[in-house]
């Protein structure tokens, strides 16, 4: 009974815990008024600063995006004239957010999808070709220079033209281009065959199981976006998966630069071109089968290439890299001769040709009705995937909880390669982790073979050093760039643009987020590919005096 | 009886108080040892803007991911920022969290209880129903649900919360006023003509408090815990607030290269502090419900 | 009381408590500060773009229509369309659920080990340092912060020892196929189980493993009540005269405690395991995350990065549905066994 108890002690009681409670909260509110704790940039004085709202994907889809965003904050607001909200999103709901034009700053990557410095160009500054990425940038002279640039096929013209291009890339400043990273993977010492080249593909039939195993198990963060079908994967992972499942007409050699004689056939054995560099005449293998049993032939071609343009996927390569621009149409004249009309020559025809959007279907197994690519289906690999042809089967496609859980791919018995021992793996288990630690952690305690993106900068500094992996590391492709959206004040003037680009410090983010594993880039068009060059240059490096001066000229500070 | 109010009472008996705690036994310790505990930490959180030796939200202050050595106690993390400035501010947002949910518990909880169980009736027996369902689900995913609706930020956090301990104020306020509301001298008090909301202030709620004290302690303890968790899946801050909570969820990363130190610290801070505060709120039970006789 | 009488009332008691559940957590969606489309995308949004959303998931609806809706669709038990892909929800949580079941039904074994063990322990050395040793550690344990002690049981087993895997539920391609046959399938989703089934010990032996360290880390943090509550119990039974007279009679001491007293502390037990299976499932949310582990909480915690609103509200009422009925199982338990709690 509450009143018998000691009724003294409670009242003491009482008291010296209230007090002690009353300590606390006087400390904790006297410490919420103090001013912001250490060294920084205080300003005394009334400051009209740009607040931005800058985002970033969460959900690991770009390595250390995180990282990335705080020290873009950290250097944003050393300018004394910026603050810099922070905004996270995984990637389904940021790619929603970009649809939608809702985010002032957003940061992106690109992984190309043919060698060639038009993926690198197209896709980010033409009005059209540019619309997925949805800034809003449109600039009537660009448009013109890429289009001219991309249909003529004499390098002096084309050099002519980038260098113009890449100078108005900086003055309009519609994007931002930081770094350009490298390419990592990480396998047990005895595998194998693991190529990095500048396509940043991953063939997997190249890849030799650790001894006496013939089972390769792969971990990675990735995991489908949308689906297995070339007409609608324009993302890294699906498009590796449609490598491995699918066939093209023709492979880009392995290792190599990805220059005009490293084309190698694959599914076409030899090809042609006109004088007018208009029409491409394919000779076909023969003696392939669909695993239906069916014998592949020029119809499938014809089929592909009409149905995957027909389905007009919104967010698909084939609207967005403009294939119905550049194929004006495909003919199968004979049983094994297919003949391609361009519209203009196309310098990297045949590199699209290589590329994911171009494999070819099971016509069986992908109806043609617009608007409606294959999807997933629980329980039936087969019917999840259209591709055949590939030097692996999908057996399984398991997801758990909306998630890629586990896939498995069995060597395919009808495959045009397994004449030269293609694929070296009998069967391949692509394991799915949640981020780069569970990863890390999985290839380190041996759980995996191979991990193959997103490893973290510091867990490949780490693993350089254990003799119990192998680092593999290889020409880096993948860039990554600041977007504007123009729609949302101020940046629908390039000077906001250029000053925020000149505040950036590409070293200072190459060292810490990165570990050096990176190169800071200052052109769209990423070094190492033709016609590069340096034009982000001219706005300086931590160029905070630009930076101001600019921003002071649109009426802040 | 005394009718004096216990207010004044109060004030009196404090110091010497402090002494006859010791005398109480391991109940008594619990809440000196507790107490200390959580006031060294808020203290050493106050004074974290002298301390500080460097900025806890500037990068590269130090090398990256170095251990613990004597220009950096404490090590520094991925981003270059020194551990022991983040350790030393990073009590801040959790104190914020924790205070602010208790008063809103407080707030809510405590008045509904009163009346809903000093009245009866329909009124009881609706508000032990809400309050009940609340109770039995399990707080961090309601937190969780709660919070990735409202957003983050510290006040945000602090609701969600408040909202899944707001039954436990409710329920043990309920029990106590049941029995004290049956009195004789309450019921007499009654009859003089004493309003019911003279009965609830001088007679009921004095009584009522050491058990809200003691709720409160374990409540503050609680708080922490589901503020850590709710950073942990991202219901938090956004990056850079030096943040415990923060650190321990980004270090997981560091967890494959073996830098410990990353998350050894902060979570070892978050213990100390959780671990405070239960300790005061479990002597404080067991000073005034005591269950064992031996 | 009979025990039927008492089972009917208890689930009339129910009833009204999940109702009142399942609006909050439909007016939580709805009410909280702006509409759950509108927060999907946060900020402007494509005019066009969010109407086929709304559309798509039915939020175009008037709140009313949408109420019924949600009711008539938890009795058909249809959870909604996640608006991540607009797929049934009910089909991802019931195929993330038996990895969560799975991993709450041993932290509660090791959780009730530990604290039984422990507790008794506890009060056969009464006031000794062993028995502080012990209290403290309960007490200790309910301070961690359960990722915390997963993050450290991961870097001294996985990383530096090798003995236990770091996360994940089994080794790749290795997920136990349960009893197949001919063309019949049983799965219980239970890895454990379903390597029974299939016979195969290596996967019975890899799940176990895998299993270890997460239930180890829930069981531990949570095991501090039942240390104290074991403890407690014992610390009175002891007393009582029937274990002076097994003592007498010349009883070894461990069939005295285990045998005799223990059962005492039995039902208390019971109940505090339905109090606490509700905290087991918080628990479960955030050794999940840790673990890599693919169960609800794991999903919970991914739907809300994706800011799935209709994936939160789906896991949250299942979480609740759940729990209801763990309680109303438990009571019903208890009722059975002491006839003397029936109201």
């Amino acid at each position: 009974m509450i009143f018998r108890l000691n009724k003294k002690a409670i009242t003491r009681m009482q008291g010296i815990l209230i007090i002690v409670i009353l300590v606390i909260v006087a400390a904790v509110g006297y410490y919420a008024t103090l001013p912001a704790p250490g060294p920084g940039p205080t300003t005394t004085k009334e400051v009209k600063k740009l607040v931005l709202d800058w985002w970033y994907e969460s959900s690991g889809h770009y390595p250390q995006s995180a990282d990335l965003a705080a020290v873009f904050k950290a250097q944003m607001e050393r300018t004394g004239i910026i603050e810099v909200n922070l905004h996270a999103a995984d990637w389904p709901s940021y790619k929603k957010n970009r649809n939608a034009y809702s985010m002032q700053v957003y940061v992106y990557g690109w992984y190309p999808d043919y060698i060639d410095p038009d993926n690198y160009v197209q896709p980010f500054f033409d009005s059209v070709g540019a619309g997925w990425l949805g800034t809003g940038y449109s600039n009537p002279e660009m448009d013109s220079l890429i289009q001219q640039a991309r249909s003529t096929l004499d390098a002096s013209k084309r050099a002519e033209l980038y260098k113009k291009i890449q100078e108005i890339m900086v003055q309009d400043a519609p994007i931002v281009p930081v770094y350009q990273g490298k390419a990592w993977a990480v396998t047990k010492p005895d595998v194998t065959g693991v190529n990095l080249d500048i396509t940043q593909n991953m063939y997997y039939w190249l890849v030799t199981p650790p001894q006496g195993k013939d089972t390769l198990i792969v971990g990675t963060t990735d995991s489908i976006e949308t689906s297995l079908d070339p007409a609608e994967v324009w993302d890294f992972f699906g498009a590796s998966m449609i490598y491995n499942l699918g066939a093209p007409l023709v492979y880009i050699r392995p290792g190599s630069s990805a220059g005009p004689n490293d084309f190698v056939p694959a599914l076409a054995t030899s090809w042609s071109v006109s004088d007018d560099a208009l029409t491409y005449t394919f000779e076909l293998r023969q003696g392939v089968k669909f695993s239906d049993g069916k014998e592949f032939t020029s119809d499938a071609v014809k089929y592909s290439f009409e149905r995957n343009i027909n389905l007009a996927m919104p967010d698909g390569p084939q609207l967005g890299l403009g294939y119905g621009d550049i194929i004006a149409g495909v003919e199968a004249p004979s049983k094994y001769q297919v003949v391609i009309t361009l519209k203009h020559p196309f310098a990297p025809f045949l590199a699209l040709l290589a590329f994911s959007g171009s494999f070819i279907v099971n016509p069986s197994r992908a109806p043609n009705t617009p608007g409606q690519a294959v999807q997933y289906t629980e329980g039936n690999a087969k019917a999840s995937n259209p591709n055949d042809l590939g030097p692996f089967i999908l057996k399984e496609w398991t997801r758990k909880g909306g998630k890629d859980y586990e896939m498995k791919l069995d060597a395919n018995p009808n495959y045009f390669g397994q004449a030269d021992g293609y694929p070296k793996a009998k069967s391949i288990i692509m394991k799915f982790y949640s981020d780069s630690t569970a990863l890390a952690l999985a290839i380190k305690s041996g759980e995996v073979d191979m991990a193959f993106r997103q490893l973290a900068a510091t867990d490949i500094k780490s693993m350089q050093t254990d003799p119990n992996l192998k680092v593999w590391e290889g020409t880096g492709a993948f860039i990554q760039y600041i977007c504007f959206q123009e729609r949302i004040p101020p940046f629908d003037d390039p000077k906001a643009r250029r000053a925020i680009a000149a505040a950036l410090d590409r070293q200072e983010i190459v060292d810490t987020v990165f570990l050096g594993q990176g190169t800071p880039l200052y052109s769209q068009i990423p070094i190492g590919m033709a016609f590069h060059e340096d034009p982000y240059k001219s706005l300086g490096d931590a160029n905070i005096t630009l930076t101001v001066s600019l921003l002071q000229e649109l009426g802040y500070g | 009886m005394d009718m004096e109010k216990p207010r004044g009472r109060i004030v009196v008996q404090l110091v010497p108080g402090l002494g006859k705690l010791t005398k109480r036994g391991l109940a008594g310790w619990a809440i000196l040892i507790g107490g200390a505990v959580v006031a060294l930490i808020a203290v050493m959180t106050v004074l974290s803007p002298w301390i500080s030796p460097y900025n806890p939200i500037a990068i590269n202050v130090g090398p990256i991911l170095s251990p613990p050595s004597t220009k950096y106690p404490l090590g520094t993390n991925h981003l270059g920022q020194d551990m022991l400035s983040r350790v030393y501010s990073g009590g801040a947002v959790m104190f914020q969290v924790a205070i602010l949910s208790v008063l809103v518990c407080v707030a809510i909880g405590v008045p509904i209880g009163l009346f809903a169980s000093y009245t009866g009736g329909y009124t009881d027996k609706i508000a032990s129903l809400v309050m009940d369902s609340i109770y039995a689900f399990p707080g961090l995913v309601l937190a969780i649900a709660i919070a990735a609706m409202l957003g983050p930020g510290v006040v945000n956090m602090a609701l969600s919360i408040a909202v899944v301990y707001v039954p436990s104020y409710f329920r043990i306020i309920r029990s106590q006023v049941l029995t004290i509301k049956e009195l004789p001298y309450v019921e007499a008090a009654h009859m003089m003509g004493a309003k019911s909301r003279t009965t609830l202030l001088t007679y009921i709620l004095p009584n009522v408090v050491p058990s809200i004290v003691a709720i409160m302690t374990i409540n503050f303890a609680d708080a922490i815990l589901t503020a850590a968790g709710l950073t942990f899946v991202g219901l938090g801050l956004p990056v850079s607030t030096p943040d415990w909570g923060w650190d321990l969820t980004y270090g997981r990363r560091l967890l494959p290269i073996g830098a410990w130190w990353v998350i050894a610290f902060p979570g070892t801070m978050v213990v100390l502090l959780a671990l405070g505060f239960t300790l005061m709120g479990e002597g404080l039970s067991e000073l005034f419900n005591p269950r064992l006789q031996r | 009381m009979s025990l039927r009488s008492y089972i009917i009332a208890r689930i009339l008691l129910t009833i009204p408590m999940i109702l009142l559940l399942l609006t909050f957590v439909f007016l939580l969606i709805r009410v909280l500060p702006g509409d759950p489309a509108m927060l999907h995308f946060e900020k402007q949004v494509n005019p066009q773009v969010l109407q086929e959303f709304k559309r798509q998931l039915g939020l175009d609806k008037p709140i009313e229509i949408q109420f019924v809706d949600y009711f008539a669709g938890l009795l058909r038990g249809d959870f909604g369309k996640s608006m991540q892909d607009y797929s049934p929800v009910s089909q991802q949580i019931f195929s993330a659920f038996p990895a969560t079941l799975e991993l709450a039904i041993s932290a509660t074994i090791i959780m009730i080990l530990l604290g039984v063990v422990l507790g008794v322990q506890a009060s056969r050395s009464y006031n000794s340092p062993s028995d502080h040793t012990i209290r403290v550690f309960g007490t200790i344990s309910y301070a961690i912060p359960v990722f915390f002690l997963g993050e450290v049981l991961i870097m001294v087993f996985a990383i530096y020892l090798h003995i236990f895997p770091s996360g994940d539920r089994i080794y790749a391609g290795m997920t136990p196929t349960g009893l197949t046959i001919g063309d019949m399938n049983v799965r219980t989703g239970l890895f454990l189980l379903d390597s029974i089934l299939e016979g195969n010990p290596e996967k019975l032996l890899m799940s176990l493993r895998y299993l270890f360290l997460p239930s180890v880390t829930l069981g531990t943090v949570l095991c501090g009540i039942f240390i104290r509550l074991t403890r407690g119990n014992m610390l009175e039974t002891l007393q009582l005269d029937f274990v002076t007279a097994a003592r007498a009679r010349g009883l070894k001491e461990r069939t005295v405690v285990y045998g005799y007293a223990l059962r005492n502390a039995f039902l208390p037990i019971l109940t505090m395991m339905g109090l606490q299976f509700a905290a087991l499932l918080a628990g479960a949310v955030l050794t999940e995350t840790t673990f890599s582990w693919p169960g609800l909480g794991r999903y919970l915690v991914d739907r809300i990065s994706f800011r799935d609103y209709t994936a939160i509200q789906g896991v949250v009422v299942f979480f609740g549905l759940l729990v209801a009925t763990v309680s109303l199982v438990v009571d019903v338990i208890y009722a059975y066994l002491d006839p003397r709690i029936r109201f």
